[in-house]
């Protein structure tokens, strides 16, 4: 099984009222689901939507729009500080195009690391950029950190192929 | 734009983006006291180059004001040097017109207790040839000064008028060989004859090989000349050896010779004159 790409760029797209509808109903998960659900507080939706269609898209300057865009909604959302998760998922956005263009995506061996992989890089750099930089608390749980990657790799294994259905070729 | 972001568009876009929205968040967040992150990170990232050009301009600014004192200090300086150069003239003058004064005011008592009439001349100049003997005073025939009277200071024998003219005189010094001056020593009242030996010596002649004449014993005017009064000081035997009959008696005047400024011509000499004033009282 090889996990690096070998095929002839193919570039999927997905219909923006059908991205907005994903983006839409991942926030709502988002917001809605911790205060019932105690354990979805470990999940990110927002994060793994932004994860599949930067991928998808193969595009890093997409996966930069539109990590910011869904990051500042989620941001305004939490009636938090407006750039937090804008940055984390920017990053993220960025780095999953950036694998899109060089990992065999349809894998569900990729898919699972770069999960992990992501979520790390996104909730380590939430880190450093609160805790470190802005000089906000908070306390770093690795429990936490490794439970929210292993639950968001099992999500993102169970939501990729659902979304695998809305794309189109480009 | 270089070409590194040409080659990646996509990740300086990427930092664009974290940048703008950084900056956004430290719009938002404050620190101590309410200030918003931006002021604290803007402060922390220029509080170097502040206090760097704040440093720049200080030591600019001393500078400029050390060259303005050295500028200042500069001028003022030479201002003060002439100053200086002024008042050391001015005090060269007054050290002058000092010396000048104690001279005359000595003069004056050596004048006001002789029992003669007497007259105050400057002098003015000197014989120009070699071991001048002969010195000019600034008094001459229409002051009554007349040949032959004997000059003195306070501290001794000068010599005698030897010409006159209308305004000036000449004066020949004891140290010429050609004056002769009667003498006698004072302790032991042995009389001789100072004549002038030149290089502002004299020798006092006629004193018998078996007279003791010590170093240092002082020499009078004897009045026996009929020009130098009885009892002027002339100067201090140095010197003296035994000859074939008269011993050779060197005397050093008791005048600075070289040095002379002012003097006094006697105008009454002679023994019975000087006698006669001192019985009358007469000054």
């Amino acid at each position: 099984m090889d996990i690096y790409r070998h095929r002839p760029k193919e570039v999927f797209r997905v219909h923006p009222v059908v991205l907005s509808v994903i983006v839409f109903i991942s926030l709502l998960l988002q917001v809605t689901l911790p205060p019932t659900l105690p354990l979805a507080h470990l999940f990110q939706f927002p994060l793994l939507v932004v994860v599949y269609f930067s991928m998808v898209r193969e595009n890093q300057t997409f996966g930069i729009a539109f990590g910011t865009a869904i990051g500042l909604l989620q941001d305004a959302l939490s009636h938090g500080y407006l750039g937090q998760m804008g940055m984390a998922k920017a990053l993220v956005g960025y780095l999953a195009a950036t694998a899109g263009l060089k990992f065999e995506f349809d894998n569900l061996i990729v898919r699972g690391l770069l999960i992990g992989i992501l979520v790390l890089i996104h909730n380590g750099f939430l880190y450093l950029l609160i805790h470190e930089l802005l000089g906000l608390p908070l306390p770093f749980e690795l429990l936490h950190l490794l439970a929210s990657i292993l639950v968001n790799i099992a999500i993102g294994l169970i939501l990729f192929p659902i979304l695998d259905r809305f794309r189109l070729p480009a | 734009m270089p070409a590194i972001v040409l080659r990646h568009p996509s990740f300086f876009t990427l930092l664009g983006v974290l940048l703008a929205q950084l900056l956004l968040l430290s719009v938002q967040i404050t620190r101590n006291q309410n200030v918003r992150l931006i002021h604290v990170w803007a402060a922390t990232a220029f509080s170097p180059f502040e206090q760097g050009f704040h440093n720049v301009l200080e030591g600019t600014a001393q500078t400029w004001d050390a060259i303005h004192v050295l500028w200042a200090d500069q001028e003022e300086n030479q201002t003060l040097g002439s100053q200086l150069v002024v008042a050391r003239a001015r005090i060269q003058e007054l050290s002058e017109k000092a010396a000048e004064a104690d001279r005359l005011r000595a003069l004056l008592d050596f004048k006001s207790q002789l029992p003669y009439r007497s007259l105050a001349a400057e002098v003015i100049a000197s014989s120009p040839g070699v071991g001048s003997t002969v010195v000019s005073i600034n008094l001459g025939q229409t002051s009554g000064v007349t040949p032959d009277l004997p000059v003195v200071t306070p501290e001794g024998v000068v010599g005698k008028v030897v010409a006159v003219y209308p305004h000036t005189a000449q004066v020949l010094l004891i140290t010429d060989p050609s004056c002769g001056v009667g003498c006698m020593l004072e302790a032991s009242r042995t009389q001789g004859v100072l004549k002038g030996g030149g290089q502002d010596q004299c020798h006092l002649d006629y004193v018998m090989d078996e007279e003791n004449i010590p170093k240092g014993e002082t020499v009078l005017t004897s009045g026996l000349d009929q020009i130098y009064p009885k009892g002027l000081l002339v100067g201090y035997v140095v010197g003296s050896e035994d000859g074939n009959i008269y011993k050779h008696i060197v005397v050093k005047p008791a005048v600075s010779l070289s040095r002379l400024e002012n003097v006094l011509i006697l105008l009454k000499s002679g023994a019975s004159e000087q006698r006669q004033a001192m019985i009358l009282g007469h000054p």
